[in-house]
């Protein structure tokens, strides 16, 4: 009992944090804005410490009788989403002290309560527990988007992603059943031996995992599920954006690599991997091409998150061809690697969009114009973000796109990672657009002049991610080796 | 003779019911409600499958699912409150802030 | 292997015998309804169709909008409805369960609790 508690950890401690938030803001009372951010910084940091130690000492197993597999992956891919949390909370402080119209102590518990479902989505080894994952961690992320009460774009924006989201869980729920019912088992460890000796019921299984993908794709933003996500993400305030955009994306790619051998069963590895190929395709090109017109900062990181999440599944599609075997260790090994660095350069790039913010729907491109003459450290600091994002040498998103990409080719799908490298290609126009307009253009004229919003603790956020995204660069080998080992386990 | 591939089919035009008023509909609330006829499809999936494997495992999922169902009508309704107070409209096409 | 039947034929057998009550029922009830409109005498004036003896008479439209605080109270009312489907299978299997199962339920009590305390705190309990 304690030691399933124990192995709960990183999904406990952060609903823990999100409960404490919630009774101090019922006893205190009134607006301890400062006071609960500090409780919500200490118990997402205290989460990743905790996270951390376990990984360090591979203590990992099964908990609460085989439903919870609190394995390796599992718990980088929980590192992942505590660190987003730590550092989503950091860009938080000074971005709610302009505004004053979201409840702080409510924000910070949501912020944690999402933590947990996210941990739980990727230690979930039990349909159960993988609903209860995918609505924690959504069911705050809709009250987030709309938690500026008073702003149309915000409320807007948690509707859209109310609607879409519920419509998505549904398909997710509908999924399982069908799963349940090809198998009566909901172990996902169990689920591919169930399905393949119960063969009987023919189509039942490729149906089930058919709408269980169809509603994580709309997680993760994949094409022709992606729609809701530009509005979301301009909608809702830029620190929820940043953590939606990483942390999301983390726990909902764990729950897909602790999920392919099931679709390798349900579908067949070919249908399977075709599918998936096909879906990312589409989402890479979607996504650059997409966020080639987009003038609104936020929207056209929206679309380059996007587009990331296309290249993450071309390893998923390479796992899912392989079945088994060395690929899916490489494979989740290169998955998680992409999902650690995409985390760091997404939020160092959020947090300078936090710096830069005028406002509702102002967040424009145009107000990088200039930035570097007026503000080298923050323009270069932006630069490395983008170069990352775009997949430059020697940044982390290199590396990332190099492992993800020969992933497909070691499973022999040369024209995915041909495809995949050609809309890297097309990324690099809008990702270099952002430095020309930072290094080359100057600013207008006659603008108005910058409302720098920022904080010691923004900075320093900024500065970690800008740091890991540099050293992940050019000093892979410790990361790439650690992340390795530990999901060989 | 009702075998579980019934509830199966009924199940599915249930889904295919709530999937189709959540695309065609207007209102959001309707569409909302619309979400709920296709969790519960889903729901009956897990009742019927659990009753023939006779596992209770699945109508436990199905309890699960109606409790997680309510959280997210709860927070639905305050969303749908919140837009109501600001635009005092409920219908999906005025809603139009959010463009790209 | 799938293909069983739900055991329910028998169910339909145990119920033969309410059919003439139901079609004794349904009889009634259409003569005690069909009977008045062919047999009785029809007057209208202003006092025959108002409300007779109780009741108010109705007054504006009935699609007004209703205080937000119902609202609130109704989606209070939704989740705390359902969260008790969980303590009625814990109920049942109380003896089973053990001290861990009673630890579980106080903790899952506590943490309603605290929904309601904060709840209460926010004044969507105060009824002015």
């Amino acid at each position: 009992m304690f030691q399933d508690i124990a192995l709960a950890g990183p999904i406990l401690l952060p609903a823990l944090a999100a409960l404490l938030l919630l009774g101090v803001e019922l006893l205190a009372g009134g607006r301890r804005s400062q006071g609960s951010f500090l409780l919500c910084a200490l118990g997402a940091l205290v989460a990743l410490i905790y996270t951390g130690y376990f990984l360090a000492n591979g203590r990992t197993g099964l908990a609460f009788n085989g439903t919870l597999n609190v394995d390796n992956t599992a718990l980088l891919i929980a590192l992942i989403v505590h660190f987003s949390a730590l550092l989503a909370v950091l860009l938080s402080r000074s971005y709610l002290a302009a505004r004053r119209d979201a409840d702080a102590p409510e924000y910070y518990s949501l912020v944690m309560a999402a933590a947990s479902g996210m941990a739980m989505l990727a230690a979930a080894n039990d349909l159960v527990n993988v609903f209860l994952g995918v609505e924690l961690m959504s069911i705050p992320l809709y009250v987030l988007a709309a938690i500026r009460r008073k702003s149309a774009r915000s409320v807007e924006a948690g509707l859209k992603y109310l609607l879409l989201g519920a419509f998505a869980s549904a398909f997710l729920l509908f999924g399982m059943g069908l799963l349940y019912g090809a198998s009566g088992s909901t172990l996902l460890s169990a689920l591919p031996a169930e399905i393949a000796r119960l063969e009987t019921n023919g189509g039942l299984a490729a149906f089930g995992v058919v709408m269980f993908l169809i509603g994580v794709f709309f997680k993760v933003a994949a094409v022709p599920f992606h729609m809701w996500t530009p509005d979301v993400y301009e909608g809702s305030p830029t620190p929820v954006t940043a953590f939606m955009a990483t942390a999301t994306k983390a726990a909902a790619f764990g729950l897909l690599l602790r999920f392919t051998p099931v679709i390798a069963t349900g579908m067949g590895p070919e249908a399977g991997s075709s599918m998936l190929a096909v879906i990312a395709v589409l989402t890479m090109f979607v996504g650059n091409l997409g966020a080639l017109r987009q003038q609104n900062l936020k929207r056209l990181l929206a679309y380059s998150s996007i587009a990331h999440a296309g290249y993450m599944l071309v390893g998923v599609a390479a796992i899912v061809a392989e079945d088994g075997g060395e690929i899916a260790l490489t494979g989740s090994s290169a998955i998680v690697f992409y999902l650690g660095t995409y985390a760091a350069m997404n939020l160092g790039a959020f947090g300078v969009a936090v710096v830069l913010d005028r406002g509702e729907g102002r967040e424009g491109v145009n107000e990088l114009k200039g930035l570097c003459s007026e503000r080298p450290l923050l323009a270069a600091v932006m630069a490395v973000f983008t170069l990352a994002l775009a997949g430059v040498p020697p940044t982390a998103g290199f590396l990332g796109k190099l492992y993800v990409f020969s992933c497909a080719v070691q499973a022999r799908m040369y024209a995915l990672a041909v495809v995949a490298v050609l809309a890297s290609v097309v990324g690099l126009f809008y990702y270099l657009r952002l430095i020309l307009l930072m290094y080359f253009t100057p600013r207008e004229e006659g603008a108005e002049p910058r409302l720098l919003r920022t904080d010691s603790f923004l900075a320093v956020a900024s500065f970690v991610c800008a740091v890991l995204v540099l050293w992940l660069g050019v000093l892979p080998a410790w990361f790439v080796d650690f992340v390795e080992a530990t999901v060989r386990g | 003779m009702i075998t579980v591939v019934d509830y199966y089919v009924v199940a599915s035009i249930l889904f295919a019911i709530g999937a189709l008023g959540f695309l065609l509909r207007k209102n959001v609330l309707v569409m909302f409600m619309s979400v709920e006829l296709m969790l519960n499809s889903a729901n009956l999936v897990l009742v019927a499958s659990a009753k023939s494997f006779d596992l209770a495992r699945g109508s436990a999922f199905a309890l699960v699912s109606v409790a997680v169902a309510a959280a997210e009508v709860g927070v639905g309704l305050a969303i749908i409150i919140a837009l109501f107070r600001l635009k005092a409209t409920v219908d999906a096409e005025e809603i139009t802030n959010l463009r790209g | 292997m799938l293909m069983f039947a739900f055991q329910q034929t028998s169910a339909v057998a145990d119920h033969v015998p309410l059919l003439p009550y139901l079609l004794i029922v349904l009889g009634l009830v259409a003569a005690l309804l069909t009977l008045p409109l062919l047999l009785g005498r029809k007057t209208k004036n202003a006092v025959k169709s108002a409300s007779y003896e109780c009741g108010v008479a109705p007054k504006g439209s009935a699609r007004q909008r209703f205080s937000v605080h119902f609202y609130l109270v109704a989606v209070l009312f939704i989740l705390f409805d359902i969260e008790a489907v969980f303590l009625f299978p814990w109920a049942l299997n109380i003896q089973g369960l053990g001290l861990a199962g009673f630890v579980e339920a106080v903790v899952f009590v506590a943490v309603l609790g605290l929904g309601l305390g904060y709840a209460w705190r926010k004044g969507v309990l105060d009824w002015q």
